[in-house]
C-alpha cells in the first residue's frame, strides 16, 4: 500500500520547503501514480493481481489465445467452434477464433459438416496447423457419411488424430458396418465340418479341411488337421461365445518351407486397394512357436493375370497360452489386372518350418479398416452370425445332402436307353463336384416291375442329377428312385 | 490321387464336360469343367506331364 514520504502529514504552521515539496511530490510520481492501473493503458500491469472476491466487468471478448474471455465467450462457445469451414467433407479446412499454432493433446473442438464424408478415413486441418485423421471415439476409422451435414461433433486430439468424441454418427451401411458381415471369412468360428473332423495331408498341395478351411503340410511334410472342441463353460477368457471348436494343426513330419492355414475368399475384389485387420486366437499344445509370415493371395482365376501374392512377418510369438492376435494387411489394388474365372482372395497364416509341433487356432476374422490403424490392425469384436446363417452360406460353397429310405425321387425315361432324375438341393456357387462315399440302396423303379441301379450321377448348381443307363424304356415313363441311406457330397468351393 | 476321363453320360460318346476324380481319401468325385479346386488340381496335374486314364 502507498504512504507518503517522511515530513508527512504536515501540521499547521509548517514551513513549506522546496525540499519538503520536491520528495513529497516526487515520491507521489515515482511509488504511487507510475503502480497505478491506468485506464488509457499506458502501464504494463507487472504482477498477477489479486481481486479479492470482485469481478472485472464490462470487458471485451477475448481475440487473440492469450486474451481473457468472457463469460458469454465461453458460453457460446465461439473460441472452440471450428468457423471458415471450406475444402472437402474428405479433406475439411476450419478455422478456430483465435487461431492456434499448435495442436495439443486433449484439446477440444466444436465440428458441425457443412459436407459429409466420403472416406473412412477423413482429415482436418485447423489453422493451418496440418491435417489430422478423424476416427471414431476409440480410435477405429469412420465410414462413408458417418460425419452428416448440421449435426455438432466434439473432436478431442489424442496425440495423433482427432476422435470424435462425442455427437451422433450417420448411418452404418455395408461392408463397413461394425454391426453385421464385418467378418468376410466364412465360418470363422469353426462349427462347421461336414466334410469330417480329422484329416491327413501331406505336401504342398491346399487340402479342405473344416469345410471352408484349407491347409497344407508344406513340401516333403506331413500333418494331421482335426477338430478340436472347447469344454464347455472352460473357453479361453475373452473369446467370444458361442465358441465350441477350434482347428488342431499337429505338423507330425516337419517340412523345410513349413504348412500353413487359409481360406479362399470368393472374388478377388475384397479388399483390393485397401486395408483390413486379420485377427486369430492362437495356441500351442505346448512350448513356442513364432509365426513366419502371412500370406495375401490375390487369384485372378482361369484366363486371369497371374497370381499376387504379398507377404508380411507378422510378428506373433504363440505360446500354450491362448491369446488373440491382429495384424493390418494392405491389400494391393487390382488395377489393369484381368479377372477370369473362379477368381478370390486368399489369407495364408505360414507355420514354423523345419520343426514338429501342434497350433491350435479358433475365432478367425478379417475385415476391413482404415490404413492409418495401426500395424497391429485394431480389430473389433469377432463376429459370430449364428448356426443357421454360416451355414446357409457355407451351403453356397459345399453341402452334404443326406438321403434315407423314406425319400423317393421322381425319375422320367429320357429314352428307351436312359432314365433321368433330380434331387434339388440349395443353390450353389457353381456347378459341384459330386461324391457319394456312404450312398446305399440306389435303386430305379418303373412302373413294368423292371429294376435298375444308378449308373452315374452330376449336379448342376441346383440339383443332383440321376442316370441309369439300361435297354426296353419308354421314353416319357415316369418312375422312381430310392435310396436306403447316405449322403451325397457336393463340392463347390475355389 | 488320380484322374479319369468321363463319357457323356446321356450318350454315353466321350466328352470333356466332367472329369472323374479320385482323393487321396479314395472318395471318386465327378467334376464338372472349370468348376472348382478339383478341376484346378486336374489342369496343374495335367500340366505336369500326366495322362488321365481313359473313360
Amino acid at each position: 500500500m502507498f504512504q507518503l514520504a517522511a515530513g508527512n502529514p504536515v501540521v499547521t504552521g509548517t514551513v513549506i520547503s522546496s525540499t519538503w515539496a520536491n520528495n513529497t511530490l516526487s515520491d507521489i510520481a515515482n511509488n504511487g501514480l507510475s503502480n497505478c492501473i491506468t485506464k488509457d493503458g499506458q502501464q504494463t500491469v507487472t504482477a498477477n493481481i489479486p481481486f479479492n472476491n470482485n469481478r472485472l466487468t464490462g470487458v471485451a471478448n477475448g481475440v487473440a489465445a492469450s486474451d481473457a474471455a468472457t463469460v458469454g465467450q465461453i458460453q457460446s462457445g465461439s473460441a472452440v467452434t471450428l468457423t471458415g469451414l471450406s475444402g472437402t467433407g474428405d479433406a475439411i479446412v476450419a478455422n478456430s477464433t483465435p487461431a492456434i499454432t499448435a495442436y495439443s493433446t486433449g484439446q477440444a473442438f466444436l465440428y458441425i459438416p457443412t459436407a459429409t464424408n466420403t472416406v473412412s478415413n477423413p482429415t482436418i486441418n485447423i489453422s493451418t496447423v496440418g491435417a489430422k485423421t478423424i476416427t471414431q471415439s476409440n480410435g477405429i476409422g469412420l465410414w462413408a457419411s458417418a460425419l452428416v451435414v448440421g449435426t455438432p461433433y466434439v473432436l478431442v486430439y489424442d496425440g495423433t488424430n482427432f476422435r470424435v468424441q462425442s455427437g451422433t454418427l450417420g448411418a452404418l451401411v455395408g461392408a463397413a458396418s461394425p454391426y453385421g458381415f464385418r467378418n468376410r471369412f466364412i465360418d470363422g468360428n469353426l462349427d462347421s465340418w461336414q466334410g469330417g473332423t480329422s484329416f491327413n495331408i501331406s505336401g504342398t498341395g491346399f487340402s479342405y479341411t473344416a469345410d471352408m478351411w484349407v491347409c497344407t503340410a508344406g513340401a516333403s511334410g506331413t500333418a494331421t488337421v482335426s477338430q478340436g472342441t472347447f469344454v464347455a463353460g472352460a473357453e479361453p477368457a475373452g473369446m467370444e461365445t458361442p465358441v465350441t471348436n477350434f482347428l488342431k494343426f499337429s505338423q507330425t513330419v516337419s517340412s523345410p518351407n513349413g504348412g500353413g492355414i487359409a481360406q479362399r475368399i470368393e472374388s478377388v475384389r475384397n479388399f483390393e486397394g485397401r486395408s483390413a485387420t486379420l485377427s486369430v486366437w492362437l495356441w500351442t499344445d505346448s512350448g513356442t512357436i513364432t509365426v513366419p509370415n502371412i500370406t495375401i493371395g490375390q487369384t485372378f482365376g482361369t484366363g486371369g493375370s497371374s497370381q499376387v501374392n504379398t507377404t508380411l512377418t507378422p510378428g506373433w510369438t504363440v505360446t500354450s497360452t491362448p491369446q488373440r492376435f491382429s495384424v493390418r494387411l494392405d491389400v494391393p489394388s487390382i488395377l489393369g489386372k484381368t479377372i477370369g474365372t473362379n477368381d478370390y482372395f486368399v489369407v495364408v497364416l505360414n507355420l514354423p518350418a523345419s520343426v514338429t509341433f501342434a497350433v491350435n487356432a479358433a475365432q478367425w476374422q478379417i475385415e476391413d479398416c482404415p490404413s492409418a490403424a495401426p500395424s497391429a490392425g485394431l480389430p473389433t469384436q469377432f463376429e459370430w452370425r449364428g448356426y443357421a446363417t454360416e451355414r446357409k452360406i457355407i451351403t453356397r460353397y459345399f453341402q452334404s445332402v443326406p438321403v434315407t429310405s423314406d425319400q423317393v425321387i421322381v425319375a422320367t425315361a429320357r429314352s428307351t436307353t436312359s432314365v433321368l432324375g433330380s434331387l434339388y438341393v440349395e443353390p450353389m456357387r457353381t456347378a459341384a463336384a459330386i461324391t457319394s462315399p456312404t450312398l446305399t440302396g440306389g435303386a430305379i423303379l418303373i412302373p413294368s416291375g423292371s429294376t435298375t441301379s444308378i449308373s452315374s450321377f452330376f449336379s448342376y448348381q441346383r440339383a443332383i442329377v440321376l442316370v441309369s443307363s439300361g435297354t426296353g424304356y419308354t421314353a416319357g415313363q415316369s418312375g422312381l428312385i430310392t435310396f436306403t441311406g447316405g449322403a451325397f457330397n457336393l463340392d463347390a468351393r475355389l | 490321387m488320380q484322374f479319369q476321363l468321363m463319357n457323356d453320360p446321356f450318350t454315353g460318346e466321350p466328352s470333356d464336360r466332367f472329369i472323374i476324380f479320385t482323393d487321396d481319401d479314395g472318395n471318386v468325385w465327378t467334376v464338372p469343367k472349370d468348376s472348382n479346386w478339383m478341376w484346378d488340381l486336374y489342369q496343374q496335374w495335367l500340366a505336369e506331364g500326366n495322362e488321365p486314364l481313359p473313360a
